[in-house]
C-alpha cells in the first residue's frame, strides 16, 4: 500500500520533527538530554534525506537539472544549520532554519506520497 | 421392413451430424488465424477463439456470441490498440460474448468497449493506459470481474445508462481521474472491489438508483465514495481511508512529538549516573 519512498519520507519527517522539538528545548532548558536526542535525530534524518535523494534520483530515466537543484538546496539549509550551531555565529537563525528544515520535509513528503496520477512535484 | 431400418439409420446419420456442426469449435491464434480480427470474422457463434502468448495490435469488433481467452493469462497474451481513437476491443449488439484474461492497452478511448451489449462476461483481464479501463454504455446484465484496471487516462470502469451489472473483485488501481463511476445507471452490483490511489473519485454514483455497494475496498483515493443525485443505494460492508494526502503530515509530527518524549525519557534514563 505505502512505496518505500513514502515510508522513509514519512520516517524522515518524524524524526525531523522530533529534532527541531528536541533543538527547541535544548536551547531553552540547556539540557543534555535534549541536546542528545537533537543530535541522534538530525542526523538520522541526514542519512534518510541522503538516501531518499539518492533513490529518487537513480529512479529518474534522466537526471534533470531542478531535481539536483533542489535537493542540493535542501542539504544546503541542513549543513548551514549544522555550522551555525557550531560555530556559534547568528545562533538566533538556528530556529528559522529548523523551521525551514520542517518545510523542506513538507515538501518531501507531499513529493512522495502516493495519490493516485497526480504528481505535485516532480523532484 | 429393410426399408424402415434404413430410414431410421439415414435419420440418425443426419441428426449426429447436425449436433456435431452445432458444437463450438475452438480457433487458435495464431495458429488458425494470424490475427484475433481474422479469427472474430471467420467464427461462428458460440465458438471459442484461444490466443496464444504475444503482442497483437489490431482493434477488435465483436457483434456475434463468442469466446476469447488467453493461453497463458494476460500477462503473456498482450493486445494492442491498432487505431488509438478506437477501443481494443469493441462489442457492439451482441450477447453472450466473454473474453478473459487478455493484457489490454493503447487505446486512447477504452480497453474493453460494450454498446448495447447483454450478458457479457469480462473476466481476468489487465486494462492498463487506455483512455478508460472498461466502459459500458446501454449495456445490461453483465459481467465484470477478476479484472485490473491500472494507469488508465481517465476511470477504471464508466458505466452510463447500463442497469443489472455485476463489478465483482476488480482491482482499480492508479487511474487518473475515477476509480469506478456510474453515471444514469441503475441496479448493479458492485461487490469486493479494490479501488486505491486513483486520482479523484473511488467510486461515484450519479443519478444512478438502486445499487447495491457491498465490501468495496476505497483507499486513498482523493475521495472515497461519492453519491451524487442517487436514491435508494445499498452500502453494506465498505471500508474507506479518508485521504491520506490531508491527514498523512498531521499524523507524522503527532508521532513525532510522542517519539521526542520516549526518547527523552530513555536518554535521560540511560544517562541519568552521568548528569
Amino acid at each position: 500500500m505505502f512505496g518505500t519512498t513514502t515510508l522513509l519520507a514519512s520516517l524522515g519527517f518524524i524524526l525531523a520533527t522530533v529534532s527541531f522539538i528536541s533543538g527547541l528545548q535544548a536551547v531553552k532548558s540547556k539540557g543534555s538530554a535534549d541536546a542528545r536526542v537533537h543530535k541522534l535525530n538530525g542526523y538520522l534524518t541526514i542519512l534518510i534525506y541522503l538516501t531518499l535523494a539518492g533513490i529518487s534520483l537513480a529512479a529518474k530515466e534522466a537526471i534533470g537539472l531542478w531535481p539536483v537543484a533542489a535537493w542540493g538546496a535542501g542539504l544546503l539549509i541542513i549543513f548551514t544549520k549544522i555550522w551555525i550551531v557550531r560555530s556559534g555565529r547568528a545562533y538566533k537563525y538556528a530556529s528559522w532554519l529548523g523551521i525551514m528544515l520542517i518545510i523542506v520535509w513538507l515538501i518531501i513528503i507531499y513529493t512522495h506520497i502516493q495519490i493516485g496520477g497526480i504528481s505535485f512535484l516532480n523532484l | 421392413m429393410g426399408k424402415f431400418l434404413a430410414a431410421v439409420f439415414i435419420g440418425l446419420v443426419v441428426v449426429i451430424t447436425k449436433t456435431a456442426s452445432s458444437q463450438a469449435a475452438t480457433i487458435y491464434v495464431p495458429l488458425n488465424y494470424k490475427t484475433i480480427n481474422e479469427a472474430v470474422k471467420n467464427a461462428l457463434p458460440k465458438d471459442i477463439i484461444i490466443v496464444s502468448a504475444g503482442n497483437y495490435t489490431e482493434n477488435i469488433i465483436i457483434t456475434k456470441p463468442l469466446t476469447i481467452k488467453s493461453s497463458k493469462g494476460a500477462d503473456t497474451s498482450i493486445v494492442h490498440a491498432l487505431a488509438h481513437s478506437e477501443p481494443v476491443f469493441k462489442i457492439s449488439n451482441a450477447s453472450d460474448v466473454s473474453i478473459t484474461g487478455l493484457g489490454i492497452t493503447g487505446s486512447l478511448v477504452s480497453g474493453v468497449y460494450l454498446y448495447a451489449a447483454n450478458n457479457v462476461k469480462i473476466t481476468g483481464n489487465k486494462l492498463t493506459e487506455n483512455g478508460s479501463g472498461i466502459i459500458l454504455y446501454s449495456s445490461n446484465g453483465n459481467t465484470l470481474s477478476n479484472n485490473e484496471a491500472v494507469a488508465n487516462k481517465q476511470y477504471g470502469i464508466y458505466l452510463e445508462s447500463s442497469n443489472g451489472n455485476t463489478l465483482e473483485k476488480n482491482t482499480l488501481t492508479l487511474n487518473k481521474d475515477k476509480g469506478i463511476f456510474l453515471s444514469s445507471s441503475s441496479s448493479n452490483n458492485l461487490i469486493n472491489n479494490d479501488v486505491t490511489l486513483n486520482a479523484w473519485d473511488g467510486i461515484i454514483l450519479w443519478s444512478s438508483h438502486n445499487n447495491i455497494l457491498d465490501g468495496n475496498k476505497v483507499y486513498r483515493n482523493r475521495y472515497g465514495i461519492t453519491i451524487s443525485e442517487s436514491n435508494n443505494n445499498t452500502l453494506t460492508n465498505n471500508s474507506q481511508w479518508s485521504n491520506i494526502y490531508v491527514i498523512l503530515p498531521a499524523v507524522l509530527v503527532y508521532i513525532g512529538i510522542i517519539v521526542y518524549l520516549i526518547q527523552k525519557t530513555l536518554i535521560r534514563f540511560i544517562y541519568r549516573d552521568k548528569e
